[in-house]
């Protein structure tokens, strides 16, 4: 066990060794996700405004009430009004506006939305039937029932509080993917692999070894995204975020293996980054951090809890919003856990694969 | 010694492997290799490039499993105990298998520490002052010349002391003087009783070896000190002189000549055995004279080269 934990030590001081002598790669590796984080922060923004609409109507008086309510929902920007009450389809299809309405005299509004981009026009949409409804409800003789909603842990529906947890996972994923991808595959085109091959350097001693600096720099990343949208975004974080850390340890750890596992099958570097993109893109698409996880089929939402990141997802909002415990992270963590259990024991059996 | 007659125990032959053969696929790498070295003794793998050398010290070394055959490196097995094998022997990899951006320290540092010798820094230091690599101690592996990169490659492989020592292609690419002092640090080990075995293509290399093996196509073909490998192939060497001796290599046809090239003023032939009076009458047909000289490893070595690719065609 002591000689175990010596080969174990001495390779990764000399994992840690030639990471910090690699000063770009290390600054890229915490500079990246500053960046990420300032770009999704302030760039993306899922409640978009400023979405161009057009009114074509032939009755001013009901476009005085559609204007209004368009007004109301502080989504749009007005484009255009015609006083033809065809022209709603000619403003779509030349694309100067992504939202039109037609009035006619003596029929019901039309309202036409540009839906090859779904998720650009679908929220203010919402907002906009809503506004019409009111208008509508304005004139009636009775008051209509209302119905007051409160919104948790992120009120103002701020993009930025929504998206950091997320991000997260994000940054720490791909970054370890790749790290853990490019080890052996590195080592192997250098000439080195086979040196540490002819050791009793077991593969277990060697990947413990390669991976744990890394396992630290994704910790590192993950506080450098989280303390900057605190400052940032004033990201509330209630819950307790030094537990988060250390599940990212693990989160981190499942991916490393796992790249390590991919770096021990591949023969060059470009397969193993090829098959790291090929996890880590539908580990985004199914996780929940770009699109609603309750909205996919069934069988996406059981692939969808193979993944880490799902998970990861999961405990990071709900440490950083909603204010999660030891209980909730651990429930949270555990499958990640046997996902690095798994990965381990495919890198395990691959390491000298490669050589025979 | 290439084989014991009876059983061998560790102490007499470090290095006792009797029928090893792996494949890679359909491809046969190493067919029934079986030898055994004794203490202090340069045992060479000889033979042309893909002829089976380093897949054999890979096996000698625990890095590849044999498909077939049994054997021991120091009284450890190599199908059971491989991890043993590689905690006691040394290997020197065809490449440098240094980290090529850490510094000459760490690197053997690093190679002290996984071999579990006390107080690798202390170690580390002893190679750097024994194999004198003071001035580049501080430096990456990277900036070295390849011969010093290859001095650092030895020292690392002998750092924990091994009394096996595996060698792939150690001189390989290397000027005269890096050669020279590769070769001091082999025989002083050698001296100290380290059992070595040593992979090259290059035979004049192998002619320093006490003992060689012959390879091609994973086989050996011959074996025995350098001098009696060489006499042990079918064939003979011609020097031809004479005012026509240089255009005689355009009239050379399959003759049973397996090669032709100047040599000083004249053709240095290699022949078939069996073609040599047939070569030596169309030598003196074209007014040259010819007369017979030893073959060199490296002629044998081409014989062997050449029967082993006809053996295959056929």
């Amino acid at each position: 066990m002591r000689s175990h934990l010596i080969r174990i030590m001495a390779v990764a001081r000399v994992e840690a060794l030639r990471l910090l002598g690699d000063r770009p790669s290390l600054g890229l590796i915490l500079l990246v996700p500053a960046l990420q984080l300032l770009l999704f922060g302030y760039a993306v923004n899922l409640a978009p405004k400023n979405i161009p609409i057009a009114i074509a109507q032939s009755c001013a008086a009901r476009g005085r009430w559609i204007t209004r309510a368009v007004a109301d929902t502080d989504s749009f920007r007005l484009v255009g009004t015609d006083e033809g009450a065809y022209a709603a389809d000619e403003y779509l299809s030349s694309g100067r506006a992504r939202v039109a309405i037609e009035c006619r005299l003596g029929e019901a509004p039309r309202l036409l939305a540009d839906a090859s981009d779904p998720s650009a026009v679908r929220p203010a949409v919402a907002l906009l039937e809503a506004a019409l409804l009111r208008e509508t409800l304005r004139g009636m003789p009775f008051e209509p029932p209302s119905l007051t909603v409160q919104s948790l842990y992120n009120p103002d529906a701020r993009t930025a509080w929504s998206l950091a947890p997320g991000l997260v996972g994000v940054v720490v994923m791909i970054t370890m993917l790749m790290l853990g991808a490019l080890t052996l595959v590195r080592d192997r085109e250098e000439g080195s692999w086979e040196g540490l091959l002819a050791t009793p350097v077991t593969a277990l001693d060697a990947m413990v070894g390669k991976l744990a600096p890394y396992v630290m720099v994704g910790v590192a990343q993950g506080a450098v995204v989280i303390a900057l949208a605190k400052v940032l975004f004033d990201l509330p974080s209630p819950g307790n975020v030094p537990l988060l850390l250390l599940a990212s340890g693990v989160f981190a750890l499942a991916h490393l293996t796992l790249g390590f596992a991919l770096s021990a099958l591949a023969r060059t570097q470009i397969q193993a980054i090829q098959a790291a993109v090929f996890f880590y893109l539908p580990s985004m698409l199914l996780s929940g951090f770009m699109f609603p996880f309750e909205g996919m089929p069934r069988w996406a939402r059981m692939l969808g809890n193979t993944l880490p990141l799902t998970h990861f997802v999961r405990s990071a909002r709900g440490v950083l919003l909603k204010g999660y415990g030891a209980s909730e992270v651990a429930a949270d963590t555990w499958p990640v856990m046997v996902f690095a259990c798994l990965a381990a024991c495919l890198a395990v059996a691959s390491y000298r694969r490669r050589l025979n | 010694m290439s084989m014991p007659d009876g059983p061998s125990n560790a102490v007499k032959y470090p290095i006792d492997v009797r029928h090893l053969r792996k494949c890679f696929g359909r491809r046969v790498a190493v067919e029934d290799l079986s030898l055994a070295v004794a203490p202090g003794e340069i045992f060479g793998l000889a033979g042309a490039n893909g002829g089976g050398k380093s897949t054999a010290l890979r096996l000698l070394a625990g890095l590849l499993v044999p498909d077939h055959g049994t054997g021991q490196v120091l009284g450890r097995d190599l199908l059971r105990g491989a991890r043993q094998v590689r905690h006691q022997v040394g290997y020197l990899a065809q490449r440098s298998t240094l980290y090529p951006t850490l510094s000459v320290r760490e690197n053997l540092r690093f190679r002290a520490a996984i071999f579990g010798v006390p107080v690798p820094a202390d170690a580390a230091e002893r190679q750097i002052g024994a194999f004198g690599l003071g001035k580049f101690a501080a430096a990456a592996a990277e900036e070295l010349s390849g011969g010093w990169r290859r001095q650092v490659d030895l020292a690392a492989a002998v750092i924990h002391c091994p009394r096996v020592l595996l060698l792939d292609e150690p001189t390989a690419g290397l000027d005269p003087a890096a050669r020279q002092a590769i070769w001091r640090r082999l025989m002083t080990l050698s001296a100290h009783g380290t059992a070595m075995v040593l992979a090259t293509h290059d035979l004049g290399e192998a002619q320093r070896c006490a003992y060689i093996f012959l390879l091609s196509h994973g086989r050996v073909r011959a074996r025995g000190s350098p001098r009696a490998v060489a006499r042990q192939v079918p064939a003979s060497a011609l020097i031809v002189n004479g005012r026509e001796a240089m255009n005689f290599a355009d009239r050379l046809d399959s003759s049973g000549v397996l090669a032709a090239q100047p040599s000083g003023e004249g053709l240095r032939l290699i022949v078939a055995a069996d073609a040599r009076r047939k070569v030596e009458a169309l030598v003196a047909a074209h007014g040259c004279r010819s007369r017979k000289v030893n073959l060199t490893l490296e002629d044998a070595a081409l014989v062997i080269a050449q029967d082993a690719r006809g053996a295959r065609d056929a």
